[in-house]
Formats: structure tokens, sequence, C-alpha cells
């Protein structure tokens, strides 16, 4: 290893989300800055989610969750670090993020992602993830937080002293959807964890029903 | 059937299997006949970018003047990228020609091979296919991610 | 050799190429096999000098495979292409495995439905996941990353992942999955990968070569020169075979410098309809 990489820290290992909240707020505790129109989309699913519908959540239907809100998913997930990348594996549906490091984000030659494209460096001794090209029919949160495709999400983690966990602190700018970028952080612990086999549609399986099993 | 080159071994060869590529599709193209390849002119209603397979929704006008839907299936969007194709590549309201094999059952659809888009330019699949007996290894079969 | 005896040998002969020429069923799939014995090496080129942080810009994966022979970390492009897995050593053309009766009467009733227009539905159908052969095999093929204690596979498909412990054990109580539990061990240079704990609910291959929950598969990896990794899968399923059968198959090694594709099955699942005739999904 070069003396430059032996000097950034190492986030392998098994994490889970402390406390993870369901409606994303702001570093202060406000409510993320919404433009009218996207508010509107967000009180629309606020009063569907009271009223026991989640039909807006394409996660009922199997879709991922996009960035960030898959970090906030109370299941375990793995960092595995290299020197051109790393990758997060998450138990939650088998879904990985796996970023290289680079300058620039390279053109969507496949289309937009659900988990977005994403692209890493360092700063000093924070990891910084940089991640646009994020399909629109995801979720910011759990609450019907929406965004556009103009999504662009800034994670900088960082280990907390004293072997405390690490922290990312998360940046989201859509000007689209907020009146200017706001932040908000997550913390993780390190766990031990064997990964259960996710398999979402095997949570539906009325939407199997009608199958004609063929077999012998 | 997203490929180009038709490789048989020995002789018979299990009909459908032979001519679908390797192991990538979820599902079979059972659905299609796939020794047929016809050719249609419509207007592009959808053009759906998605995994497992992209779609077109083609508006066609028949010849008693009435108009219909029809649906054509694709590759997924990693074979069609290796193409040319792109989430743009086609937009509603674009008058298109598409090359496709039929549905077996006769409804309105297909499996789409080509089209051919309103500035006359054409665009197919792409991606890796069998390589016809005898040749190299296929140096296209590579994933993203092996050497060029 | 007597006269009679050679009259024999020739009817034997005639009658055993008569045979052969009969084949009772068309052979089920594509296998776009190389051609016997292992492909040319390959011109390993020279690491590229220079690229890195402390140059400036990203740093740059290697170009050549790793010098260790048990370091097998990198992205792997299969080198032949299987519908239907054949034992190895079949020299370019399909030959059956070892059905027993149960297993051979629903082989070749997934090819015939699947001829006939009306397929028997897979794993695929209902986005699960396709099972450890058949995802090893898979079309893009997979990257690996490798620690002291353990391999993670990331197919290039589907989002699957298979976690195997190198020096641990299965556990007891193990609930049946479609990727099954992944122990392994080095005999020398060679990985040996065990794996149990399957359900029913995949495929072998995309033909349909079945196996039950009783199935057991071990693998053998090794590096092979050309930059080129072997695996010998063993198939050990005595619910549907007469033995243990052996399949091979060949990766060529590149560096991990993309992130493999998203692939979400769930996205536009809209063959569905052709069994359901209601869809799953519609969304862009």
């Amino acid at each position: 290893m070069s003396p430059v990489f032996a000097a950034v820290p190492d986030l392998s290992g098994t994490w889970e989300a402390i406390a993870p909240p369901s409606a994303l707020r702001t570093n202060t505790g406000a409510a993320p800055p919404l433009l009218p129109a996207a508010q509107a989309i967000y009180e629309t699913h606020r009063k569907a989610l009271a009223a026991g519908d989640r039909d807006f959540d394409t996660t009922t239907r199997c879709l991922p969750p996009g960035v960030p809100r898959i970090l906030y998913e109370p299941r375990p997930f793995e960092i595995v670090q290299r020197e051109t990348y790393l990758v997060m594996l998450f138990e939650y549906q088998h879904l990985n993020r796996e970023v290289f490091f680079a300058d620039k984000h390279p053109p969507l030659v496949n289309g937009r992602r659900f988990l977005g494209d994403s692209i890493a460096r360092w700063d000093g001794q924070t990891l910084v993830i940089d991640t646009t090209g994020m399909k629109d029919t995801t979720l910011l949160d759990g609450a019907g937080l929406p965004h556009s495709k103009s999504l662009h999400v800034i994670e900088r983690y960082q280990l907390l002293p004293s072997g405390a966990g690490l922290e990312a602190q998360i940046s989201i700018e859509d000007p689209a959807t907020f009146t200017q970028s706001w932040q908000t952080r997550l913390r993780f612990r390190r766990v031990k964890a064997q990964f259960a086999e996710d398999v979402c549609t095997d949570q539906h399986p009325e939407w199997f029903s009608k199958l004609k099993q063929t077999e012998q | 059937m997203w490929t180009k080159a038709l490789r048989t071994l020995g002789g018979s060869c299990l009909v459908l299997a032979c001519l679908v590529a390797p192991s990538f599709a979820h599902h079979s193209f059972a659905a299609f006949n796939m020794d047929q390849t016809l050719s249609i002119t419509g207007t592009v209603k959808d053009f759906e970018w998605t995994n497992p397979h992209c779609w077109i929704v083609l508006q066609v006008l028949g010849t008693d003047g009435t108009s219909s839907e029809w649906r054509f299936e694709g590759a997924p969007p990693i074979m069609l990228s290796r193409g040319g194709w792109t989430e743009d590549s086609l937009h509603a309201g674009d008058r298109i020609t598409i090359s496709y094999h039929p549905r077996r059952d006769g409804s309105h659809g297909g499996g789409f091979q080509s089209v051919t888009l309103p500035d006359g330019r054409s665009i197919g699949m792409g991606g890796p296919g069998p390589a016809p007996a005898g040749s190299a290894p296929p140096a296209a079969a590579s994933p993203p991610g092996a050497a060029p | 050799m007597p006269k009679a005896a050679w009259v024999a040998a020739v009817t034997l002969g005639l009658v055993a190429q008569a045979l052969a020429q009969l084949a009772p069923r068309p052979a089920p799939g594509n296998q776009f096999f190389q051609p016997p014995g292992e492909p040319p090496s390959h011109k390993l080129l020279s690491p590229v000098k220079g690229a890195g942080p402390l140059g400036g810009g990203a740093p740059v994966a290697p170009v050549t495979p790793p010098v260790d022979p048990r370091d097998f970390e990198g992205s792997y492009a299969n080198v032949i292409g299987y519908n239907a897995l054949s034992p190895a050593g079949t020299a370019g053309r399909w030959s059956a495995p070892p059905f027993n009766a149960q297993a051979e009467k629903i082989f070749w009733n997934r090819v015939e439905m699947e001829n006939a227009g009306t397929p028997v539905p897979d794993a695929g159908i209902a986005c699960k996941p396709m099972g450890l052969l058949r995802a090893m095999n898979a079309e893009f093929g997979w990257q690996m990353m490798q620690a002291p204690d353990r391999l993670t596979i990331l197919i290039n498909e589907d989002h699957l992942v298979r976690r195997i412990r190198i020096g641990g054990v299965h556990p007891r109580a193990l609930k049946p999955g479609y990727m099954g539990d992944s122990v392994a061990h080095w005999d020398g240079n060679t990985l040996v990968i065990d794996s149990t704990g399957f359900n029913e609910r995949t495929w072998l291959d995309f033909d349909g070569t079945p196996h039950s929950a009783q199935l057991r598969v071990t693998e053998r990896l090794r590096r092979i020169e050309g930059g080129l990794l072997e695996i010998l899968t063993t198939i050990d399923d005595p619910a549907m075979y007469r033995y243990p059968w052996t399949t091979r198959n060949l990766w060529r090694w590149a560096p991990i410098t993309e992130a493999a594709p998203e692939i979400i099955c769930e996205e536009n699942d809209l063959e569905l309809s052709d069994y359901t005739g209601k869809d799953l999904q519609v969304h862009h």
C-alpha cells in the first residue's frame, strides 16, 4: 500500500444505523425546506400514510429505497474498503452500492439508478461520497419526502473517536424540491451480524397466486 | 434472441433455447415466434427504459383507419446500451419502424430486434452473443468491469 | 479376428451408430462451448506506473492478475455460456447429467413446455434469486472480494450476493435459501467451497436442470495460466441424480473498475402478465 493510502481510516466492517428516524429533519431539528409544490406532494404522502395507504412508496412494490434512505433501514450493512473503490452491502433486499474513487461522474450509459451513481474521494480523514443520477421514483425518507432528478446527495463519513462508531453528515441539494441545500446527520455502530437472505417478493405471494405451476 | 449470430451444435437444437442469449433472461422467449421477423410502422406512445426488459409502446394505424396500441419487448438497458441505445433514444411522438418477432398468441406486439428512427438511422441489439462455431472466444462477452 | 467375431463387431458398430443417431430428443440448449482444451494464454500487460493520488487524480486499479495464486480478488467474465449444464469433458456438446427418472421427467417437461410456448415459471418470473449455479454462470459474470476469513461475490445481475466463510462451518439449523450457505477451506492453492441449505425454488440453469433441497454443491476454484480462473462444480443431489456429477467453467480475470450494473427485476416485470394477466409493476 502506498503511504497515502495507509493514512486513511478503514471503514470496513458491519454497521447498523442508530435510531434512524423515518422522517428526516435538518441538523437544527427543522423540517426540510421544501418548495411549495414539493410541500404539497409531501402533504399528500403524509395524509396517505396516516390513512394506512403506502401506495405512494415504491418500496412496497419491492423497489430500492434510494439514497440516503437505504442507510436508514434498521438492518445491518457491510463496508468493504479498497484503494480504488468501496462497497456497501446491505442486508435489505441484498442491495449494494459500489462506489469508485473518481474525480467526476461517468456518463449514465445504462440510465439512472434507484441508488444513484456515486463517486468517492478522501478529504483528509473524511470519506466523501457524491451521488447524482437517481431515479425520481424513490423517496428521501419513509415519511414520503420527495425529490427530483436534480437530487445531489453528499455523504461525509468519519470514524468517531475511541471506537464510538461511524458518523455520516448528509447534505441534500435539489433545487427543484428544496429552497436551499440542507444537512442531516446519522450515526452507525458496529455490529456482529449474520446476514439473512432478504427476498422482497417472498413477502408478496399474492402477486404470483395465478402463476400456473406446470411441473410434472 | 438478443443476438445477431445463431449458433447450432451438431445438428438438432432445442428450437427456442438455441436462439436465445445465454442465461440472462429471467423469463423465456416462449411468447414469441422466433422463426418470423416482421416490420411495423407507428408512433411511439411510450419508451420504458427499465429492467428486466425495455418496452416500446407503439400507436399503429390500421388499414381500416382504426388506431391500436402495440407493445414490444426488448433487451434490458445493459444490453441495449451496447447497441447505442439510451433512455432518450425514443420519445413520445416519434414515428418509427420496428423489426420484431411477433407474439405467438397473435396479440399486438412482439420482441423487438431493431428500430428505424425518424431520421433514418437504425439501432439494433447490442451486447454479446454466441460466437459462430469454431471462432475465438467472444471478446464482446465481457461484463462491465472486465478488461476490454 | 475370426470371421464370426468380425461380423459381430461390425454389426454391433452399425447398431451403435444407428442408436446414436436416433437421439430420442434434441439437445436442450445452445452451449457456446469453446473448442476442447484451454484457450491460449494471454499476454500479460505490464503494470501501469505512476497513476494514483501522489501523482494526482483517482487511484488506478492494477491491470495484471495478483501474483499470489490464492488471491482471487477481481472481476470475472465467463468463458463458456451455459443454457443447460453438462458434465465436464463433453467436448463442446451437451450431454445429459445422470438424471434419475424423476429429474429426467422434470427437465424435459421444462424444455418441452418452453418450446410449446407455455413455459414452466422459473425463479426469475417471480423476481426470486436465480440460485447459486445459475448465478455463477450468469451472462455478465461477477466480482469477487477477498479477505482471509471470507469471500464476497457480487453477481453482476439482480444484485445477488454470495458470502462465503473461509474456515467456517454450516450452522446446525439452516433455513433453506435461494443461494445456500457457503463455507470454504484451502486445499493447496485451490479454494474448496461447500454449499448447502437450498430451497427448491431454483433451477440449476436457464433450461431447467433440476435440483432438490438435498442439493449439496462443491466448487473447486483455482487460478490457471492466462489470467483464468477454473471452477469445477460438483452437484450432489441424491433426490435427482444417480450419482454426483461435475461441471466446469472458466472465467477471465480483470481488475474491478466498474460498478456491477443495477438490474432490479421488480422494476417492470411485465412478462408476468403472460402468466397471470396482471402486471407486477410499471415504473420508469
